[in-house]
């Protein structure tokens, strides 16, 4: 379908949505648009050659070229080197809309679309040559205990996220208590495309057929502290060739001592007979609350399509265990964590000496939240296969008045191995505003920069760079509840 | 006697007179509480302007009019107009000439809650079988001026309307329209409705919510007549001062309203206290389950604004039965939201995950959908950080994400489609492998081909973020270089060739596990 068609489409959505839809109470059309545009400058790696006779030898096949291991075969010597400096100026509109109020009690449209677009520079950023993605775009029926769901729309759960354009039924006979059933066309993981056309250019081994997606749930509450959902999933190729991915996942939440909570999770994959990802947390609150210690459990095990081969490489598990401690007295925070991880078996042959198949991870940081100024500092040092990384990040915000706040953060970190910065240390800042317009516009926009530091030893990528972003959201119709106020809370 | 004298007179006397005949309460019978006896005699204090002296002088009369029905014939008769003689009747006589002259209009209206109705009492007691009631009974003997002092208190109606509750006096028990009108009809004046004393059932401690629950205006309200008791001190007006629904009420909307401009019941101070219920732990997370299908539980104090400062639509079914904020004069109850309990954890953020698949949490409704709009709060992290979107990260942190993405901090996969989103980027900075592999990239190992099987089998989703497929089919595949299977030692080729023989095709040229399927 072509993004003319594409944008038609979701355009004369939005449109009958907001012409059908009738302003009664609570109802009508309530939505975002968010405009953000980006900047990036940067270099490059390209990949170079080095007449063997300008490198020195080191050792068993093993070079060096300007202080750097470099790769030898033959006569000629291939290495990683920064590039020339390439710009982006790139940016997409997200909107998202729902509408009430179609005449019939109980329905809605919802539409998210995304539009895409590349302005200048010569570095091309992922997916802006992708002009349209229509994420969702589905009528919904709910009425009593039942909801039915038509269109494009996702499904978020144990199994992650996955979207199809089909049809859900969901019943709920009473409060805790779920069923839900589903079908249709899959789409690709992570992309809103049917998946014979979403990795065509990008995978040299991409899928050329389509996939339907069936799948069900059963969430309930058996005890007033138990909470758990069953789901299973099956996706098959539209010519019926073969399986796409059979999967089932368990998910409990319990409190089964006051406010001691335990989150449990696990999931398996038929294709392979065998449990992907598992995990049991307990989370306890200690002295009022003003302590929370969390434990945790985990065994991950990447899951990997059918459609790929990665899945037929048999790769192993790891296993790691966690204890996160977090204390809170007003509006200080601070928290502090450690990780082990150990790797499974490869079970393959090892020439010369194996890699290291465990890690640790360290974590150390604190918060301070007031009415005007709010500060965050965090430290985390990583031993682990293939990398090692210690770094930290500083960050203040500045509530300047009502609706405009200012903030600047610092990050500087080391990470050798597997990205070559070396020895070298990284050292990066920015600032950012983030102001609060009329008619409930937001306006956000920040510039950070990255400048390496200790150059002798970082012939390799060159992490100087320069980037900054802004963002324009406009909301449409006054959306209640937390979604209108509470937006995620940046990670890291 | 002078005209003025008379003027003033006279009105006051036709107040006494229907103070005397109607009776306005005065000391407590010796039954009642301490309280009660106070409280009755506040109203005594406050009819004190109403005790003058007998200024139409009836025992000066006595002989005059034998008989009291000659002047106030309605009192047997039962109708009102005839309660009083005509301004006429006076003149008759004081007409400046005969006797002085008296110049009356007709009674003076009483300020008065009371309602008695004289022939009533006269045939319940005949009915009963009593003796047929006379003036006397009640007044006194006209002749001995006892008309003076009011002579129906309380206590006297009490006597034949027994008060079932004996420590708390006719305040909190009585059915009050046995004697009284409604406060919208009662023409008591703000000085005397001021001076009527809170009933003893209407501590504040308990009156609006109680430790166990239940509020005891409410358990008045549906244990009684609301019309008998409530009204006889309150108009519909009042009641809208707290019920955000009053409107919608019917015990409310029975009511009698306050006349239009009648200033005399100004609103209640509104005053929502905390229920019991409401204090039990994670009540807010929980509530949904104690609603009501109609919402008429909450409905009193809350509004639909209650319900969205943390509901999304689509509302809940209760939530019908609310009324908006704006459609009431009552303020509501005011609700805050916040985050429930499973978020106080500062690790939430990267943890939200089991939450969000396991229906949301014990005690009822805790599920994300009831807060967040999918479409618009997911989607922040989950949809628009796929193309790199800023708000889960912050700008710059893709500089030093690979230690994050390589430790699997947070499921990369969950938003990221690795081909689109981390080998396109990847290709773009230089680091997708292309052509002929060679560990140029990985030429910190030495000879890394040889050792990579490790790497990949531990971290594959690390190597797939660079490499394609195509890459590791050069080897790994019948038409590769070196036809190095990739298998464990513990793979299932029957399973995977039964599941997807496709994929299998990708490095077999035949069936690799035999049998009749080419």
């Amino acid at each position: 379908m072509s993004v003319g068609i594409r944008l038609t489409l979701v355009l004369g959505a939005v449109a009958s949505c907001a012409v059908v839809a009738r302003p009664i109470e609570a109802q009508g059309v309530r939505g975002t648009l968010t405009h953000t545009g980006f900047y990036a400058e940067l270099r490059p790696l390209v990949q170079d050659t080095v007449p063997l006779s300008q490198v020195t030898p080191t050792g068993l096949n093993a070079w060096e070229f300007e202080g750097q291991p470099i790769f030898c075969q033959a006569e000629q010597c291939t290495r990683f080197r920064a590039g020339s400096v390439a710009s982006t100026v790139s940016g997409s509109v997200d909107g998202s809309f729902t509408a009430w109020g179609l005449g019939m009690r109980g329905l809605s449209t919802t539409v998210s679309f995304r539009a895409r677009g590349r302005t200048g520079g010569d570095l091309l950023w992922p997916r802006t040559d992708d002009r349209l993605d229509v994420f969702l775009a589905y009528a919904q029926l709910v009425r009593g205990p039942w909801r039915a769901r038509v269109g494009r729309q996702r499904i978020l759960g144990g199994l992650g996220r996955n979207a199809f354009d089909g049809g859900a039924v969901l019943w709920s006979p009473r409060p805790g208590w779920r069923v839900e059933a589903y079908g249709g066309r899959s789409l690709a993981l992570g992309l809103a495309e049917p998946r014979n056309t979403a990795l065509e250019g990008l995978e040299n081994f991409f899928p050329d057929r389509n996939a339907y997606l069936f799948g069900g749930s059963l969430q309930g509450r058996p005890h007033d502290q138990v909470d758990l959902t069953l789901r299973y999933q099956r996706e098959i190729w539209s010519d019926r060739s073969g399986l796409l991915s059979e999967r089932a996942s368990l998910d409990v939440r319990a409190y089964p001592w006051e406010r001691i909570r335990v989150d449990g999770s696990v999931d398996w994959d038929f294709a392979f007979a065998r449990v992907g990802k598992a995990e049991l947390t307990a989370q306890i609150p200690l002295a009022g609350r003003s302590w929370v210690v969390e434990t945790s459990a985990s065994r991950y095990l990447p899951y990997f399509e059918l459609w790929t081969i990665w899945g037929f490489f048999s790769p192993v598990p790891w296993h790691e265990g966690r204890v996160r401690v977090a204390w809170t007295r007003g509006p200080a925070r601070a928290w502090i964590s450690g990780a082990y991880r150990r790797y499974g078996d490869a079970e393959t042959t090892v020439v010369l000496s194996p890699l290291e198949d465990t890690g640790r991870r360290a974590e150390i940081g604190g918060s301070w939240g007031g009415e005007r100024w709010s500060m965050r500092g965090e430290y985390r040092v990583e031993w682990s296969a293939g990398a090692f990384f210690s770094g930290g990040d500083v960050g203040a915000t500045w509530l300047l008045r009502p609706g405009l706040r200012l903030a600047a953060n610092g990050t500087a970190f080391q990470q050798i191995q597997e990205f070559r910065v070396g020895e070298g240390t990284v050292w990066g800042g920015g600032v950012s505003v983030d102001a609060d317009l009329p008619w409930q516009l937001g306006l956000s926009a920040g510039l950070s920069t990255m400048r390496a530091g200790n150059t002798e030893v970082l012939r390799g990528p060159d992490w100087n760079q320069l980037r900054g972003f802004w963002t324009l959201s406009v909301p449409i119709g006054a959306d209640p509840g937390l979604a209108g106020r509470r937006l995620p809370g940046r990670v890291r | 006697m002078s005209d003025r004298t008379v003027r003033t007179a006279w009105p006051v006397a036709v107040a006494l007179l229907g103070a005397v005949l109607v009776g306005v309460g005065t000391e407590a019978p010796a039954r009642t509480s301490s309280w009660a006896a106070t409280s009755q005699a506040g109203v005594a204090a406050a009819a004190d302007a109403e005790r003058r002296d007998d200024a139409f002088g009836h025992a000066a009369h006595d002989g005059l009019f034998p008989l009291c029905s000659g002047c106030h014939l309605g009192a047997e008769t039962g109708d009102l107009e005839a309660l009083y003689p005509d301004p006429e009747t006076c003149v008759a006589c004081h007409d400046g000439v005969t006797e002085e002259l008296v110049v009356w209009d007709g009674p003076t209206p009483l300020e008065t809650n009371l309602a008695f109705d004289h022939r009533e009492h006269i045939d319940w007691t005949a009915e009963a079988g009593d003796s047929a009631l006379v003036c006397a009974d009640c007044h006194g003997d006209p002749g001995e001026a006892i008309l003076a002092d009011p002579v129906l208190d309380a206590a006297t109606c009490l006597s034949c309307h027994e008060d079932p509750s004996d420590d708390e006096g006719h305040f909190v028990q009585a059915d009050c329209s046995t004697c009284h009108v409604s406060a919208a009809r009662s023409t008591l004046g703000p000085e005397r409705w001021a001076a009527i004393p809170l009933p003893v059932d209407h501590a504040p401690d308990s009156f609006l919510a109680r430790p166990e629950g239940g509020a005891v205006h409410g358990l008045l309200a549906a244990g009684n007549d609301v019309g008998a008791r409530c009204t006889t001190c309150h108009v519909q007006d009042q009641c809208a001062s707290c019920h955000v629904n009053a409107e919608r009420v019917p015990e409310i909307t029975g009511l009698p309203p306050a006349a239009p401009g009648d200033s005399r019941f100004p609103p209640i101070t509104a005053a929502y206290p905390l229920p019991a219920s409401h204090e039990t732990a994670r009540y807010a997370w929980a509530h949904t389950v104690r609603v009501d299908p109609a919402g008429e539980d909450c409905a009193t104090c809350h509004t639909v604004e209650s319900c969205t400062t943390c509901h999304i639509d689509p509302l809940p079914e209760p939530i019908e039965g609310l009324v908006h904020a704006d459609a009431t004069a009552a303020p509501g109850t005011a609700v805050t939201g916040a985050p429930p309990p499973s978020h106080d954890s500062p690790f939430f953020p990267e943890r939200h995950g089991a939450l969000a698949a396991s229906a949301g949490g014990p005690n009822g409704g805790e599920s994300c959908a009831t807060c967040h709009a999918p479409e618009s709060f997911c989607a922040a992290c989950h949809e628009r950080q796929a193309d790199g979107g800023l708000r889960y990260h912050d700008p710059a942190y893709v500089i030093g994400h690979a230690a994050d993405a390589a430790w699997n901090v947070s499921e990369c996969s969950t938003c990221h489609n690795p081909v689109v989103f981390c080998r396109a980027c990847h290709q773009e900075s230089g680091l997708q492998s292309s052509g002929r592999l060679g560990p140029g990239y990985h030429d910190a190992e030495p000879l890394w081909l040889f050792r990579h099987p490790q790497a990949a089998r531990q971290q594959l989703e690390t190597c797939t973020s660079c490499h394609t497929q195509n890459d590791c089919l050069q080897c790994h595949s019948q038409v590769g270089a070196f036809q190095i299977s990739p298998h464990g030692p513990d793979f299932d080729a029957r399973t995977a060739w039964e599941r997807n023989p496709v994929v299998c095709r990708a490095c077999h040229l035949n069936n690799p596990i035999g049998g009749d399927r080419p």
